[in-house]
């Protein structure tokens, strides 16, 4: 029986979240120019002295800033652009 | 009820997620890598697993070093996006370069992420840490007043806390949970305590029960006789149909009939299947829960990356923990032998969750 059918008995179940590891919705991927959607594995367990997975638009919100300092090494300017306002 | 008791629902769902685990194990991709930044403290719990010391034999490992493994050893053969860096101690806010760690952790595209027992966390040390791009956070809180300073050793560990608590709670944004260690004292006043975080606006908790292991080991005081073990097993299960709070049981343990009903996932040890560690000396391992003499490799002698491939394989294929009590326990194909950090030097298993219940 493959994952997905897996899946669909543990949902019939009544046990999809637990079962799943596919807790996100799914996701464009950008790479693909958005037409992709891909299906994420991203269940992460929480061991003893772990942290909870942040949340996505936290997660989003660090990568904007991370491609904000890209774009500023790149180009300068564009730091003191954005300093200017 | 009997708690060990599995009906046939969740005895099918059982099947279905061991073969969804094994299939993760085979996997074996790094979602999580903790980094033990100091052995360093201000408390000195009595249930502390690390051992930690206010002058641990062992120094801080320089931030430099941890940056070459994630540069040389992981970034390669890994999705940022898709990995969580935990700093763990010790107590982390102790370090100095925190901030400077997490910001390049993070313009490596990495989230992150400490724990912490609130001691030392301020108002502005938060935005310093937000600035370098913290973005969850577990807390310590292991009760009210008393029972909490008896734990931590110290008495103003409380109210620090819970100053800390609400720095966090309030900070928009940021991901966090509080993190109890459930002692027998605190057991009659869960429901008590449960109001308090309801009411000082907490939305997660998780809560854990003492394995005799570092400190803990030799202190019974610490422990839950197994009628408290099923009254806090219940106690969460109640609270979770609540609705109010986000309560779960910590990751170690099968749990039987208890199963996906304190938790949000079927039982699972994730260490070395999903879950790495850099420790304080360069050991590399699962999970800092397991004891510090285990490990695969170092990273000033291995390459990290060609241990998490290769000598991880006691994490990924536990058929070696079918032994002593669990060799003929019908439960083993479920538990494969409960968490790694609940076995001794010789591989014996400390505690078994199943039969407490």
């Amino acid at each position: 029986m493959n994952r997905k059918w897996k899946l669909a008995l543990a949902a019939l179940l009544g046990f999809s979240t637990a079962c799943s590891t596919v807790k996100n919705a799914p996701r464009r991927d950008a790479a693909e120019g958005g037409e992709r959607i891909e299906q994420r594995d991203s269940l992460r367990i929480m061991v003893m002295y772990g942290v909870p997975t942040p949340r996505p638009e936290r997660l989003d919100a660090q990568q904007q800033q991370q491609q904000r300092e890209a774009s500023e090494v790149a180009d300068p300017a564009v730091g003191e652009r954005a300093g200017e306002r | 009820m009997n708690g060990r008791r599995l009906g046939l629902r969740k005895r099918l769902a059982l099947n279905i997620f061991s073969d969804l685990y094994r299939a993760k194990a085979a996997e074996h991709r790094l979602d999580t890598l903790f980094w033990e930044c100091t052995l360093r403290c201000n408390l000195s719990c009595r249930h502390c697993g690390s051992d930690c010391r206010t002058e641990p034999a062992v120094p801080d490992m320089p931030l430099a070093d941890f940056l070459r493994v994630l540069d040389e050893e992981v970034t390669p053969h890994v999705d940022p996006a898709e990995v969580l860096v935990v700093f763990s101690g010790g107590e982390v806010l102790l370090r100095d370069d925190l901030e400077e760690a997490g910001a390049e952790v993070a313009r490596r595209g990495y989230a992150w992420g400490m724990v912490t027992n609130g001691m030392a966390l301020t108002a502005a040390r938060l935005r310093t840490l937000r600035d370098a791009g913290l973005a969850t956070v577990s807390l310590s809180l292991d009760g009210f007043e008393a029972e909490h300073n008896y734990v931590r050793r110290n008495p103003r560990s409380y109210d620090r806390a819970l100053d800390a608590l609400r720095l966090i709670v309030r900070e928009q944004g940021l991901t966090y949970d509080v993190v109890t260690c459930v002692t027998a004292p605190l057991v009659p006043q869960l429901e008590a305590f449960r109001d308090m975080l309801v009411a000082e606006g907490v939305r997660s908790w998780r809560l854990f029960t003492i394995f005799p292991a570092g400190r803990a080991a030799a202190d019974a005081t610490l422990r839950l006789g197994d009628a408290d073990f099923r009254r806090l097993l219940d106690f969460i299960r109640r609270t979770r149909k609540e609705g109010r709070i986000a309560a779960s049981y910590a990751c170690e343990g099968f749990l039987g009939g208890y199963e996906a009903e304190v938790r949000d996932h079927f039982y699972q040890c994730a260490a070395g299947v999903s879950v790495a560690s850099v420790r304080v000396d360069g050991a590399i391992s699962g999970c800092t829960s397991i004891r510090a003499d285990y490990h695969q490799g170092n990273i000033y002698t291995d390459s990290f990356w060609d241990v998490w491939e290769h000598r991880f394989e006691p994490f990924r294929n536990r058929e070696w923990a079918r032994r002593g009590a669990c060799a003929e326990c019908r439960m083993f194909r479920y538990c494969l032998g409960g968490g790694m950090h609940l076995r001794d030097g010789e591989g014996e298993l400390l505690q078994c969750h199943y039969h407490r219940l």
